[in-house]
Order: C-alpha cells, then structure tokens, then sequence
C-alpha cells in the first residue's frame, strides 16, 4: 500500500505540476440533508454506526494521529479569511443518473461486479481517487461546462463481451483484465476461489457448468476488495442478511441519508416460483420510492428498487462499503475545460496572493474553506521535499495567510537550493479530515527592490499640523506622495504623530505610490513612557488599500506588539502586507485631551519593498 | 522364580503376538509393488439417493471386498473409508494379481457452514460452503460435490441446506494452496458429510 501511494503520489504532481494531494486518515462528515446544492459530503463514520444498527460488527481501530504544528515563529505572521469557495456542484444523485456510459457493463449476468463497480466509481470521483487503480478510470475529458461534466458520470470502460472474439468468459476476462475494470475483479475473485480455468463441473442438476465465476454476492465482496488493495484494512464491506423488508428499507434510507449509496440484491418470482435475482445501486429516495441504478442504461438510471417496470419485489441482502479507513483523497474525474475537479467540490489546491518569487517578500497564500464546516481549522508545514524536516508549521482556522519575514528566511535557508521545499496543507476538522495537499516552491534566487526613507527625507518641518497636508519625497526613480494630520518632523529625530491633544483625536501618515509594495521594514518607538496611549482607549495601526479600496490592518501597535519607549534604541518591525498594495499608513486614534503634544508615536528609517519600474 | 519368570515371559509373548495380529505394532512390507487410488463418492445412484464409494485412478477402477485397510500412519485398521482417502495397495508380486495389504492415508476433516448466496445472476437454489475458520478457501466444484453425504449414507443436495447449517468436508492436504494477493489456504473438498467422518 505504501509503494501504492508513493507512486500516485508522483503521478499526481506530474499531472498537476505542482499541485497533488494525499490520502486523509479519519473521516466523519456530517450531513443534515439528504443532498447538498455545493459541497458533497460523505459520511463514512455513519455507515460504522449503521452496522452497530442491523448487524453485529467487529471493532474498526481509530487512527487519531493529528500532526502537531511544531512552535514554529509566529512573529507577525498574519491570518486572513478570503472568500474562496466551491463552485461546482456535483453531487451524488446526479452522479448515478448519469451513470452509463462509464459503468461496467452487464453481459453475462454479472449484475453482482456491475453494482460493486458502480459503487466503487462513485467513492473514487468523491471520496478517494485510489478506490479503483488510475489505470482503470474512465472520464469524459471533453467537456467545457459542469452540466456537460456531469451529464457522464465517470467511472470505468464499459465494454461488451464479444462470444464470437473469445471462447469463453473465462478466456475474455484474462485477456482483458489489463483495461477492464470488471474483468480484473472477475479475475481475482476466481483466482482466490481456485475457479480461475476453463474447466466445467456438473451442478446439483446434473448439467455441466463453467468453474469461472461470473457474478458474485455481496457475501464475498470483501474477499475480492481484499485482494483489490492486498490487505484487509483499505475498506471494510458490511453485508446484511436476514433482515426483515422494513429493515432493508430503513436501512437503505438511512445509508442515503448519510451521503452513501448502498447495494442492493433483490428478486422477483416468475409465475412458476424460479427467482429471478439482480444486484442494484440504491442512492435516493422519496415519500414515494427508493431510487436504484439498474446498471442496464441510461433508461434505468433511476429505477425505483421494488416495483416499477423491472417489477422485483423484495430485498434479500444488501452491502455498503466504508472507506474511512482510507479517507478522503481529493479525485480528479470530474474535468471541465482540462482542468480537474473533486466531486467533494472542496478544492485543496493552494493559490497565491504574493507569489514565492522573491527572497526577501514571503508569499500570501489561500485555499478553500469548507463553508459547511465552521469548525475547520489548518495546519500548515513548510518542510522539506523528502517530507523529512519541518521548517515551521502554523495553526489557523482562517483560510490565508502571509509567512512572517523571518519565518520566510528560515524556510529559504533550510530547503534544499535545487529543488526547493514544500507546502503542506491539512485540514482538521471535526468532518473530515485530510492529511495533505502539497504545494512545492522552488527556490527563488531574487531579491525585491527596496527604498530606504530615513525621517529627515520626509521634507516635513517641525510641528503638528492640524489640517491634512500633501507632500512628495523623492527617492532615485520612486516618488512617494504622502498625506499626513499631526505629523511632523520632531527634534531632527524622527517623524513623530500625536493624536492625543484637545481638538485632535486622530494622527496618520498615509503614504501611497505608483508601484506595488509588498513589505515595509519601521522602526517605531514612543517618545516617551508618558504618552498615554492604552490599547484601552487608543488605537495605534499599521493599514494597507486592499484591491476594493478598504483599510485593511495588518500590525496593531497597541495589542500585537509593545512599543519601545526608549528612544536611543527603536525596534524595526517587519511587515508584509497580505496582497500588493499601493498605499499604506499608520494611523493613530485616542482622546481629544490635554493642552500637551501626547500619544506620540515615532517613526525612524524606513525600508519599502517595491517592484520596480 | 524361575517358573515365575517363564510364566510372565510366556504371557507377554501371546500379547505380543495379540497386539501384532491386530495391528498395534504390524509391520507391512512396503517395499512390494504397489499401486495408488483415491476415494471418490459415485453420486450416481439417483434414485435411491444413497452414496456409493468408488476406489479408482487415473486407469482404473478397483473393487475390494472382505479386505482391510490400514492407517499408513500407524498401522491401525481403518473401518470405514471417505471421500478424499488415498489407498496404496499393495501386492505380493509384479502381476500385481494378489493383494498383500492396503494402506490408508486419511484425508482431513474441515467444519464447513452453508451459505445461502444467492447470488444475482447465478441459478436459483445455489447454494455456497465455507470454512468456519479465516484464511481458509473453499472450492467444492472440483470434485463436483453438490451432494451431502448422512450417517444412512443417504445423499442430500446441498441446495436443501438452510443458511448456516453445519457440514464437514473431506480434504486432502497435499491439494491445500495459498492463493491470492492476499493469502488464504484454498481447500479442495471431496466430500460432504452432514456427521464428521472421521
């Protein structure tokens, strides 16, 4: 299984350059309704519960590792919310109705492999991408709209037995079993029943029948899922027999109301009493009927279970399949216009705000928040490509953040020059839990242009101005415009606001340019221990313009940090702004009181991180 | 004493010969030429529904009356034969016209359970066996048994089973295989008995 993952591991980056995914460990989603209008929820612990319910079940080990964000540096290391969040919705009834033209097909009676199949493709597009091997998934690739995605559901090739081509199911199963899902299982389930031959025996009638096994019954799915995965463990079948009608159909509904689909074995009797038996995918249902895949096309997509044209009657045993075990693995079935898409409609895939470009500017990334899941919360590891050291790791339940400058130069410094290092992404939450997505940075071998303004460059004179006033500073190629209220500069020391004064209240120096900037290095003090400026009564802020025009804070002075009152050595704060911006200030609020200049606030050098012209 | 000591000596000579006569300590001559054949059920007698054994191989078929037939393991008179019992019979001379002596080794016993499988697509009535123990396979339909042997003798079809009813099958360990990714012992049965056998 670890070879298994390993390899995927690497194919997944192949196919998503640099972005892949890894397999979560303990699921328990939660669903209120019976279906979701964005996020498909699946909950795998249900069907646990479930089994407790109908059936005596044997103990399923819990696995509870939750990696531990290392004390990594968290020094101005900022987390935002942004609004990402699911734009597609596929979901699990609209996958079985369209659940044809990528199902296994039934030629031989083999309803029993069709219905596991079908089952099978619906955890691989929204629950786990490993449920069937890569090298079995089918998918319509040309689609350039969800309903076109979605009017094929993925699963695996659909392929006739062709009598006139092979001798034998037998002989066409093993020479087909490298493409056809079905006969693969087929195959395996023969080979482990010493049945795998061409050879025939005489039934209990007296007539010779073929030893290679068409079909099979729910009572032996797990014997054939156990070879699939070659242990025991990946996913756990439970069958139920013996119960009464009213408890297949509580439990039907009960699974489907969990977000599983359930397969159903059922029979109808001819006039002379002979069983006419089939196997079935219920996955919906109404006051009126529970909704089956026949897996006889596209006509009986959605078939009522009991009744209706196929007129079966009753239910005689019925399987659900539970891979929590092996958790949620984002899958990539569902394409439109080339690109990918989990049936989950949760994207892991890491985007950035501020790329990973310069060595002096730390990234801004985001990913998707689970709005169905208020609870959610991430770690986050950067760690190097044999997934070996961590670097430093976070905790957050916001879902973007920006890497403190320091926290940046660690990672820089520790990952590997050719090949750079990793991003690791891990939802943990009270529904579902993911181990990882991955996102790999390579090294960047540049640094930012940057400016240094020292106080007497401002040009600003000696005094609080009570009205705003515009002024300019030049520095080499850049012009900075600032606007400034209380602000000036004090004892040819440094730049110095003060809000606190009868008639005032307010101080800001707002600084804006015709490039981007992406950090600012400040040093900033008091001018004394008597400034009267208590996060109590007072606000104290470095802002930036975001992209809609807002001021956004990213360091408060008063409650993130402590300020220096000692003039003789200021501390430089370094801050990165979430996204570029173009205009940034630091801004000062408290009581209109006092006939004295107080609440000043000092700025010394200043570095900007700009790109250039 | 002396006479004592002849008495005991005496004694001890007529059990000895007792024991040997009845197998406890019989020696058999297994270098003579010898031939081998497996215990089959001939379900062939339908109408009176009773199992009939059949003693044959590869090419030909045997019939033994009034013979006896030994454990190979331990000399011990075998009384009754199964299906899955393998005979080395041995005789006196190359024509292999005169049986000296037969030996029994004896096939293996499993506790099976009927399951009512039903399995969609398959004809009605079928019927599946399994081992109550894990890791172990079953295949019956090698031997063609589709038939369940009483302690009368009788023959029940194994579709007339409930779901969950008891069986023993005979097995033969050579035949045993570890198949599959993931191993199990598949266990080819020769017979099914509603009693153990043995």
């Amino acid at each position: 299984m670890k070879k298994f993952l390993a390899c995927a591991l690497a194919f997944t980056a192949i196919l998503f350059s640099t972005n892949f995914y890894s397999v979560n460990k303990d699921a328990n989603a939660n669903i209120d309704n019976k279906e979701s209008d964005s996020c498909e929820f699946i909950d795998t612990s249900k069907l646990e519960e479930l089994s407790n319910k109908y059936q005596a079940n044997t103990e399923i080990e819990e696995d509870d590792t939750v990696p531990c964000a290392q004390a990594g540096s968290l020094e101005y290391t900022n987390f935002t919310d942004k609004e990402y969040y699911a734009t597609t919705t596929f979901n699990r009834i609209n996958y079985f109705e369209n659940l044809s033209q990528y199902s296994a097909y039934n030629s031989v009676d083999s309803c029993g492999f069709v219905a596991l199949i079908q089952a099978l493709s619906f955890y691989d597009t929204f629950y786990n991408r490993y449920t069937i091997p890569y090298t079995y998934n089918r998918k319509n690739e040309l689609a350039t709209t969800e309903n076109e995605a979605k009017a094929e559901s993925p699963g695996v090739l659909r392929q006739v037995y062709d009598s006139t081509k092979y001798t034998s199911y037998y002989e066409y199963c093993n020479a087909t079993q490298a493409t056809d899902f079905q006969s693969y299982l087929t195959v395996l389930y023969n080979n482990k029943r010493g049945t795998n031959n061409d050879g025939q025996h005489k039934d209990d009638d007296g007539k010779y029948v073929d030893n290679f096994e068409k079909s099979i019954g729910t009572q032996n799915y797990q014997t054939v899922l156990n070879e699939l995965y070659e242990d025991d463990y990946t996913v756990k079948v439970n069958d139920y027999n013996k119960l009464s009608q009213k408890q297949y159909l509580d439990l039907i509904k009960e699974t489907i109301s969990s977000g599983n689909p359930i397969v159903v074995q059922i029979v109808k009797y001819d006039s002379a009493g002979n069983a006419s038996r089939h196997a079935v995918v219920a996955y919906d249902y109404d006051a009126s009927n529970i909704y089956a895949n026949f897996g006889w096309g596209r006509g009986y997509n959605r078939s009522p279970l009991l009744g209706g044209s196929a007129g079966y009657t009753e239910i005689y045993r019925a399987a659900t399949l539970d891979f929590s075990k092996s958790g949620h693995w984002h899958s990539d079935n569902y394409v439109i216009n080339s690109k990918s898409y989990c049936g989950c409609n949760i994207s892991d895939k890491i985007n950035f705000v501020v790329p990973e470009k310069w060595t002096n500017i730390p990234p801004t990334f985001y990913w998707m928040k689970d709005l169905k899941d208020p609870d959610e919360t991430f770690s986050i590891e950067f760690l190097s490509f044999t997934f070996g050291d961590i670097y430093c790791s976070f905790t957050t339940d916001k879902n973007q953040m920006t890497l403190s400058a320091n926290d940046w130069r660690n990672v820089l410094k520790s990952c590997s020059k050719d090949k750079g290092c990793l991003i690791k992404l891990q939802r943990i939450s009270s529904k579902i839990d993911y181990i990882y997505s991955v996102y790999e940075i390579k090294r960047p071998s540049s640094a930012m242009e940057h400016i240094t303004i020292s106080p007497a460059e401002y040009g600003f004179y000696e005094g609080y101005n009570e009205t705003e006033i515009s002024s300019n500073i030049v520095q080499g190629k850049y012009t900075i415009n600032t606007k400034r209220l209380r602000c000036g500069y004090i004892e040819n020391e440094c730049i110095n606001l003060s809000a606190r004064k009868e008639k005032a209240g307010t101080a800001y120096l707002d600084y804006s340019l015709d490039n981007y900037v992406y950090r600012i290095d400040v040093d900033l003090f008091l001018w004394s221990e008597n400034e009267y400026l208590s996060s109590n009564d007072s606000t104290a802020y470095i802002q930036y313009k975001d992209s809609f025009g807002n001021w956004v804070t990213v360091l408060d002075l008063l409650n993130d940090i402590e300020l220096s009152t000692d003039r003789l050595f200021p501390e430089t704060y370094t801050v990165v702004f979430p996204e570029k911006t173009k205009e940034f200030r630091i801004y000062c609020s408290t009581w209109k009181i006092g006939d004295r200049n107080k609440g000043r606030l000092c700025i010394g050098d200043m570095s900007i991180y700009l790109e250039g012209k | 004493m002396k006479r004592i000591i002849s008495v005991i000596l005496t004694v001890v000579s007529v059990l000895c010969a007792v024991f040997a006569f009845s197998g406890c300590g019989q020696k058999f001559n297994n270098k003579l030429p010898h031939k081998v054949a497996l215990v089959r059920i001939d379900y062939g007698d339908s109408v009176n529904k009773k199992a009939q054994l059949s003693i044959a191989n590869e090419t030909e078929k045997f019939n033994f009356s009034g013979v006896d037939f030994f454990n190979k393991s331990n000399s011990k008179k075998v009384k009754k034969l199964v299906g899955g019992d393998r005979l080395e019979i041995y005789y006196t001379d190359e024509n292999y016209e005169n049986v000296d002596h037969i030996l029994v080794q004896k096939a293996k016993v499993l506790t099976l359970e009927v399951e009512v499988g039903e399995v969609p697509g398959d004809p009605p009535n079928a019927r599946d066996v399994y081992s109550t123990s894990p890791n172990i396979s079953i295949n019956h339909t090698k031997y063609e048994v589709n038939w369940v042997i009483d302690k009368s003798g009788n023959l029940i079809a194994l579709s007339e089973f409930r779901d969950s009813d008891k069986l023993y099958g005979t097995f033969i360990e050579e035949e045993v295989e570890e198949v599959g990714r993931v191993k199990v012992k598949l266990h080819y049965i020769h017979a099914l008995y509603t009693y153990n056998p043995r």
